[in-house]
């Protein structure tokens, strides 16, 4: 068994391609979780209307290239969405979003993204 | 010169991993065993194997011999006579919790001052930020510049007030071989004047097992070390107490073998630091491989290892250099490093890096080392590092430059 058939051209094209990996100054929400094994680390922030629907994303995040092309990935699924989507998504949904097989050590990288989400709270106003 | 079939004398260096040889460039976590040691432990495990110190049947007096024997031979290792300097314990991070507790608890009170540098392996680190927090002690930090040299003389401290200073021989991020000496007389010339003395605490982690360590001629109170990143089993490791301060040294652990007496109402410790030191029943095995270890590598010569990983690590550097998005952390020039280069290739990041060049056999490590502070102070998440030992060979070296090409060709960088 080799282990990195998960670089595919689909996961490299979300890595080099991420719009929402950007600074909102005007946001909503805010959320951060990181990986401490790897040094992942996203920090997430929301932008929502006022039926609470997902305006805009925006997130840093200085990982590898799994969790960061993960996070591309999510964003682009919860844009126009409902907030309380977050509350329903699961690491199997992530896991998911390509077909390719990550090992157990690189799934914790593709969910960080979905952990920061998690942990997202009110910005404080 | 070291032979150049040494690979053989590892048993782990036989198998294949994903189809390829095994190029283990992750030294500075973990070294490999010889059989040589695996097969003293294997013969005392099959033949004498009993509790130390407290039976007094044939097998418990020979292993309490093996065990006290094992203590000469690493008291030896690293440079001391006095066997009763040297007490087992689990590693380096157990070592320099002993003393945080044993040696800290007993001598640190409020408004002392701690000092550590900023490039402390997070068991060198954490220790002392608690041992402070518990004492309402300082917690004081050595700055490094980008060759690691500290930056003694920015220090801005009360020197009267400094109890403790504790570094790392050498870095296990920057490879850099601290001059120990000179740091250990400018920082006790800067405490002269108000006639105080600080206790030294060198992690050698890094450094016993690399070159020649003499703890005497360094001036520390004390040297901690683990025996898995010297070709010893997991779980056993040392520490060095100077025995003029055998008198400051308190308790670290409670249990058998480090009382004198205990009844319902009071408890009185054992006055042997080693005894008192080392409670419960100790690591025999891991002592017995310690020890085999030190034989293996004084058989081999620490002066070897040290040009041999000297001249590879040069190799490693050039090699590396050559690649355009290469960039490396701490001096360029080998001279004062041992054979561990952190580095980036711009475009990947390290922990992809180290997945790729996993599928090629290649095993380095990546992330933060385990030295959180310093990645941060430099604004970097996390590095990629291939770290050298006394069987790498420069087959080895090729295989993580052409592993970096083929990344970088995954990646698509350049
Ligand atoms: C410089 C340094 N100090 C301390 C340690 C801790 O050693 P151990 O995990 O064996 O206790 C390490 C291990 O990585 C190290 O590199």
């Amino acid at each position: 068994m080799t282990n990195n058939n998960f670089y595919t051209k689909e996961l490299l094209f979300y890595f080099k391609n991420q719009p929402y990996k950007k600074v909102l100054t005007n946001f909503d929400y805010v959320g951060e979780a990181g990986n401490d094994h790897c040094g992942d680390n996203i920090k997430v922030t929301l932008k929502v209307d006022k039926n609470n629907k997902i305006e805009d994303i925006g997130y840093s995040a200085d990982g590898c290239a799994v969790s960061q092309s993960y996070m591309s990935m999510l964003s682009e699924r919860l844009i126009g969405k409902d907030t309380s989507i977050i509350d329903k998504i699961d690491d199997s949904f992530v896991k998911n979003l390509i077909d390719i097989e990550l090992t157990p050590s690189r799934e914790k990288c593709a969910t960080v993204g979905l952990r920061a989400l998690k942990n997202l709270v009110q910005k404080s106003r | 010169m070291i032979d150049k079939n040494i690979k053989k004398q590892f048993k782990i260096f036989q198998q294949k991993v994903y189809g390829k040889p095994l190029r283990y460039l992750d030294n500075a976590a973990t070294t490999q065993m010889p059989n040589d040691v695996l097969n003293e432990i294997f013969e005392y495990e099959t033949k004498y194997r009993a509790n130390v110190k407290r039976g007094n049947h044939y097998l418990s007096e020979k292993s309490t011999e093996i065990y006290e024997n094992a203590r000469k031979t690493v008291a030896d290792f690293i440079g001391t006579n006095i066997p009763d300097e040297l007490i087992f314990t689990s590693g380096a991070t157990d070592s320099l919790n002993l003393i945080a507790r044993a040696w800290g608890d007993k001598n640190i009170s409020e408004g002392d001052i701690i000092l550590v540098s900023e490039i402390e392996h997070h068991s060198n680190f954490i220790p002392w930020f608690e041992l402070a927090k518990r004492k309402n002690a300082k917690l004081e930090i050595i700055k490094v510049d980008n060759d690691c040299n500290f930056l003694l003389n920015d220090l801005d401290i009360d020197f009267s007030k400094l109890k403790l200073v504790a570094f790392t021989h050498v870095s296990n991020v920057l490879g850099v071989v601290n001059n120990v000496k000179n740091i250990v007389k400018s920082i006790k010339k800067k405490c002269e004047p108000f006639d105080v003395t600080p206790r030294f605490v060198l992690d050698g982690a890094q450094s016993v097992s690399h070159f020649g360590v003499n703890v005497k001629s360094l001036g520390v109170d004390f040297l901690a070390f683990s025996g898995h990143k010297m070709c010893a089993p997991f779980g056993i490791g040392g520490l060095y107490i100077n025995r003029d301060i055998f008198d400051e040294i308190g308790e670290y652990k409670y249990g058998g073998g480090m009382i004198d007496s205990v009844f319902l109402d009071k408890c009185k410790y054992n006055s042997k630091v080693t005894n008192r030191l080392e409670a419960g029943t100790p690591n025999v095995s891991g002592a017995v491989g310690l020890a085999a270890a030190c034989k293996f590598l004084n058989n081999i010569g620490l002066d070897n290892i040290f040009d041999h990983e000297k001249e590879l690590a040069s190799i490693m550097m050039n090699k590396l250099r050559k690649i355009n998005e290469t960039i490396i952390y701490g001096p360029v020039d080998v001279k004062h490093k041992s054979g561990l280069i952190t580095f980036n290739i711009g475009g990947i990041p390290p922990h992809d890096l180290a997945t790729i060049l996993d599928t090629e056999g290649v095993a380095i490590r990546s992330g933060h080392h385990c030295v959180m502070p310093w990645h941060m102070e430099q604004d970097l998440k996390t590095t990629a590092r291939a770290s050298l030992y006394l069987y790498n060979d420069e087959e080895d070296i090729d295989a993580l430059i052409s592993g970096i090409q083929k990344a970088k060709k995954i990646f698509k960088v350049n």
